[in-house]
């Protein structure tokens, strides 16, 4: 084969290895791109979706005070219940965790509603009564013994 | 007989019985005099019906007019009979004689001569009224009912009216006994033992004696019934009072078992919430 023909071919196939390593590093280049293109836009999307989740949360924790307070409010009239405690009572709507305790807190403002204080007033009342009727019996039936 | 009963507090607790609670507590409280109260109308004769059981005319004021307006005692230290003159009943609008009167004759009475004077007839509402409500504090045997003036009617007049009160008193189960004061003064005055006798002062004097000689029983027969009677009360007040108590205990608890249901009902719509 003639020497300028070697020559040429020798330079073509240089060149188009040059070639190929150049589109060789393009590829890769773009590929890089995309895995962050798509990290970020998981990165996004889950963001968006804690966003959301977050936004939901909120809202039913905003619900669940509304809830508690109308329906505390109701219990607070039909049974005559203080209701200064409802701050503390609201805080334990936060978590489903704390739900018994919110229970056994309303359960304990109980002796401090208005009925149960009438109620048991008028209790220790009859229970005072009786026992001085009791005494009274008693002297008179000790008498009818002298 | 000192106890540690609380007078005041039965009357509170027991107004119904308020004059039956007057006359235990005066019966706890009292020296052992035998008190005869005489009650009756204004005019009938009872000052001078005490005078003549004294044998005394002008111990006791007895005129036409109101006289007596307070009660007054006279306490005979021989006998140990106290002799309890009351305002005639019915004579003073404001009430007040009567009030004296009854307060007498309901707590202080172990006996009571009931003065009626034939003059005026049979006994009239009111005394038949009088005699009912005496009837539901006092036993029959502690009431004589002394028919006074007897000498101002004639015999017939006379027989036919005790005839009549004789026909009204028949279901009181009354001892009565008829008198007559003047004639008492008379037969003194006048030395006649015939007309004291007629007078039957002396026997009203003897059924009185016979009462105070029973007096122990009578007294414990009385003092029993009202204890009975205020004990009675008492028990059935304390049941009363207990059986409100128990109401209330099961309002209380209801209530508070329909307030933890609806707490329960709150949580559970809050747990959905979540």
């Amino acid at each position: 084969m003639p020497l300028p023909l070697l020559i040429g071919l020798g330079v073509a196939a240089a060149a188009a290895a040059v070639a190929a390593v150049a589109m060789s590093d393009d590829n890769s280049s773009s590929d890089n791109d995309q895995a962050r293109l798509n990290a970020e836009n998981e990165e996004k999307r889950e963001n968006a979706k804690l966003v959301q989740k977050e936004a939901e949360a909120k809202a039913k924790l905003t619900a669940r005070k509304k809830l508690l307070d109308t329906e505390f409010l109701k219990l607070a009239e039909q049974y005559s219940l203080p209701t200064d405690d409802q701050t503390r009572l609201k805080s334990l709507v936060i978590h489903k965790t704390s739900l018994n305790r919110l229970k056994s807190h309303i359960e304990n403002i109980w002796p401090n509603s208005e009925i149960s204080k009438k109620l048991s007033r008028e209790i220790k009342d009859l229970d005072v009564e009786s026992k001085q009727l009791n005494a009274n019996i008693q002297a008179l039936k000790e008498i009818k013994n002298a | 007989m000192k106890n540690n009963v609380n007078y005041a507090y039965l009357k509170k607790e027991l107004p119904h019985l308020e004059q039956q609670i007057n006359r235990f507590e005066y019966i706890n409280q009292r020296n052992q005099d035998f008190n005869v109260v005489v009650y009756g109308k204004y005019n009938h004769g009872k000052s001078s019906l005490l005078n003549a059981l004294f044998c005394k005319e002008d111990h006791f004021k007895a005129e036409d007019k109101r006289t007596t307006t307070e009660n007054a005692t006279y306490v005979d230290s021989n006998t140990g009979v106290a002799w309890i003159d009351t305002p005639g009943l019915a004579a003073d609008v404001a009430g007040e004689d009567d009030d004296h009167a009854n307060s007498a004759v309901t707590k202080e009475a172990d006996l009571i001569l009931f003065v009626h004077n034939v003059k005026v007839g049979e006994l009239d509402r009111e005394e038949m009224e009088y005699l009912t409500q005496l009837l539901q504090l006092k036993k029959p045997s502690q009431i004589i009912l002394v028919l006074t003036q007897q000498d101002q009617l004639k015999s017939d007049q006379f027989e036919q009216v005790f005839d009549n009160i004789s026909q009204q008193v028949e279901s009181l189960n009354l001892i009565k006994i008829s008198v007559s004061q003047t004639r008492y003064f008379k037969g003194i005055k006048n030395n006649s033992s015939n007309m004291q006798q007629r007078s039957n002062i002396d026997e009203l004097k003897k059924m009185i004696h016979q009462k105070l000689a029973d007096f122990n029983q009578i007294k414990s027969e009385e003092y029993k019934d009202l204890q009975t009677q205020i004990l009675t009360s008492l028990e059935n007040k304390s049941v009363e009072i207990s059986t409100k108590k128990l109401h209330k205990i099961e309002e209380l608890n209801n209530i508070h078992l329909n307030f933890q249901t609806d707490v329960q009902k709150l949580i559970q719509k809050i747990q959905q919430q979540f």
